[in-house]
């Protein structure tokens, strides 16, 4: 099984006034392939910067990371945005959407970045929408939908170009229970039939403990790496 | 790895942010803000451009028409303004072919004589022009009744005198008309105002006319003091046949005179002629014509101006309502200048549905006008319609320099689109660099 993420002793150091703070401190892990991790740990532990820096939305300090072998931070501007593109998803915990653009519209967008053409765009952003039984408000706009189904249609929107990596930050952070359950189901389950790497950070230990894999996080470090018995077989290497 | 365009996104990301967001009542509020007020200001500036910069022109023109009712744009004259120059067609030739903005030439005589009525005398400037070409170089024929100055061409019996014999006909100025108490189709005398030896000793020539038609030129200077015959008459009144006193020489465009009286008169200065332009006579009014019509470019130049630093008000706000929207765009894949594109786009877009509506907002508002369906507004000055002539020139001046202006307006936001912090801002920390 050939690794979907490759971190290897990765800081991240921000500069604050006249000192300095280590976010992540030579952080090291590796997911596979279709691989489902939960990241945990307390607030300002490290886990939403890891999560940008996987997402390449912020560059390490020093180490490296490689995301289905690219390395995303030795491309330009334009080599890094099309490796997002078409390589990651991304699931934020509120306001995710386009507020000019009807549900239908927000999950076509990084198909139309990709520059797929409009009619099979259309096509499977439509299939993605009945997948997380949202059909009846495709062409609603952000601002008639309720928080969990914008969430819905956000990870519709993250799996459109079919990416290596779902990443998820807090998804269910803002939503009641019930609705917070359903997007852990929905995300689990998109993981199972797309076959697609998730990463989820979350401050929600019940729905952490349901994923395969565990990674705790405190003060930049890994604490805890921890796999369910049935998956450590599955995903020993 | 594969580059991919992402143009289809933005084209529709612009189209959505400029046009669409009207659509819903939820967006339109934004729609509004942010597109609707700084196109709004863009169009009012360029309809005031236009409106104004036409009704200006058409002023400018009446003036000039009056002006240069019957006076050509530049006479040829020789050099000390005394004598005349030797008949010869080649000079005509000479003439028109001297620069490129000269359209006709006519030889014309001119000089002083009465003209006598049964009632009353009235001393006049006589005119001889050659019918045929000065249709060209000058307005005179359109300030006639009749629109016909072949006229000149003929002998005509007076109607007041009967029975008669036929004489040449002349046109005469109205208010000359209504001072010697004639009519037209009247036998009138003209009465040369030097004297010459004749059989009873010194006496002024004498010549009866028909007065074949009326000027009207709408200015008092030409209509109380200008009688029109054709050129070989006049010779032959003064006694000069063979000469003229000068060619009448039309051109394009007569406040822009320089150029060619620089050529004519580097072309005839062997002959010892001179070229005289219609502005040497009003130097002080054309000075000020031409200031008024860059000032008042000027103002409503700026008045663009500043409707351009609201589409960059609005833009730069836009920016940081949008800012989440953006980050959200740079983490699905759109590339920094894509986002700068999409705001440049939208300012340009902003400014060219501004010019639009501001030609369309003006071609109506000069309807109008010229309909005189505003005569509340110029009842004051006359109860004509407002004069009005439209400048293509300044119209698509006006119009590009106004979507470059927009564009320019446009630089600041799409730079500060471009410096959004992707991770500050969608961790709500703020975002701009």
């Amino acid at each position: 099984m050939s690794s979907a993420i490759d971190v290897s002793t990765l800081w991240k150091t921000f500069l604050v006034g006249d000192g300095r703070v280590d976010a992540l401190r030579g952080v090291s892990f590796r997911l596979q392939k279709g691989e489902a991790a939960a990241i945990v740990g307390e607030s300002g532990s490290g886990k939403s910067t890891l999560l940008h820096i996987l997402g390449a939305l912020d560059s390490p300090s020093s180490g490296s990371v490689h995301i289905g072998g690219f390395d995303p931070f030795s491309g330009t501007d334009r080599e890094v945005s099309c490796f997002r593109n078409s390589h990651v998803g991304f699931v934020f915990q509120h306001n995710n959407l386009l507020q000019e653009f009807t549900a239908l519209e927000n999950v076509m967008m990084p198909a139309l970045i990709l520059g797929k053409k409009d009619f099979d765009v259309r096509t499977r952003a439509q299939k993605l929408i009945d997948r997380v039984s949202m059909s009846h408000r495709a062409h609603h706009f952000p601002g008639q939908l309720s928080g969990g189904e914008q969430q819905r249609i956000a990870i519709a929107r993250a799996l459109i170009n079919d990416p290596l990596l779902l990443l998820a930050d807090e998804p269910s952070g803002n939503l009641d229970s019930v609705n917070a359950a359903k997007i852990h189901a929905l995300l689990l389950e998109m993981n199972k039939d797309f076959g697609t790497t998730l990463v989820v950070v979350t401050h929600n230990l019940s729905f952490a403990s349901t994923l395969p894999r565990v990674i705790e996080f405190r003060d930049g470090i890994i604490v805890r790496d921890s796999r369910s018995s049935m998956n450590e077989a599955e995903w020993s290497v | 790895m594969k580059i991919n365009s992402s143009a289809r996104a933005v084209r529709l990301i612009i189209l959505r942010y400029l046009v669409s967001s009207w659509m819903t009542r939820r967006t339109r509020t934004r729609g509004a803000i942010g597109v609707f007020l700084p196109m709004l200001g863009v169009a009012v500036g360029v309809a005031a451009f236009v409106v104004v910069l036409s009704i200006m022109a058409g002023f400018v023109r009446n003036l000039e028409d009056r002006l240069l009712a019957v006076d050509s744009h530049v006479e040829v004259v020789v050099k000390d303004s005394f004598g005349f120059i030797p008949e010869e067609a080649s000079l005509l030739k000479e003439i028109r072919e001297a620069h490129a903005g000269i359209v006709a030439v006519s030889p014309f005589q001119r000089g002083d004589a009465i003209l006598q009525s049964s009632a009353r005398p009235s001393t006049v400037v006589l005119w001889g022009i050659d019918p045929v070409s000065a249709r060209l170089s000058s307005q005179l024929e359109s300030k006639t009744r009749n629109k016909n100055l072949q006229i000149l061409t003929r002998e005509i019996s007076p109607e007041n005198v009967q029975p008669s014999e036929k004489f040449p006909a002349v046109f005469v100025g109205n208010q000359i008309l209504f001072h010697v108490n004639a009519e037209l189709g009247d036998r009138l005398t003209l009465v040369s105002v030097t004297s010459e030896e004749g059989p009873a000793g010194l006496a002024p020539r004498q010549f009866p006319v028909v007065a074949a038609d009326e000027l009207r030129t709408g200015n008092p200077a030409f209509d109380s003091k200008l009688v029109v015959a054709s050129l070989d008459f006049v010779n032959h009144f003064f006694g000069t046949e063979g000469f003229w006193a000068g060619v009448q020489v039309r051109v394009r465009d007569p406040l822009d005179l320089d150029n060619v009286v620089k050529a004519l008169n580097k072309k005839l200065e062997p002959r010892k002629l001179r070229a005289k332009p219609w502005t040497e006579a009003n130097q002080a009014f054309v000075r000020a014509l031409r200031l008024e019509r860059w000032a008042m470019k000027f103002v409503m130049f700026v008045v663009i101006l500043v409707a351009c630093f609201s589409i960059t008000i609005t833009l730069v706000l836009a920016v940081r309502r949008k800012a989440r929207e953006m980050a959200i765009l740079r983490a699905l894949g759109l590339r920094r200048k894509d986002l700068g594109l999409i705001f440049l786009l939208h300012g340009i877009g902003i400014g060219l549905v501004g010019v639009l509506v501001g030609l369309a907002l003006s071609f109506g508002i000069l309807e109008l006008v010229k309909g005189n369906f505003l005569a509340f507004l110029t009842g004051a000055y006359s109860d004509k319609p407002l004069p009005v002539l439209v400048n293509w020139f300044d119209v698509g001046f006006v119009s590009i320099g106004s979507v470059v202006l927009a564009a320019v307006a446009s630089v600041w936001p799409a730079f500060e689109v471009m410096r959004i912090d992707v991770v500050e801002t969608i961790s709500d920390r703020g975002g701009f660099a």
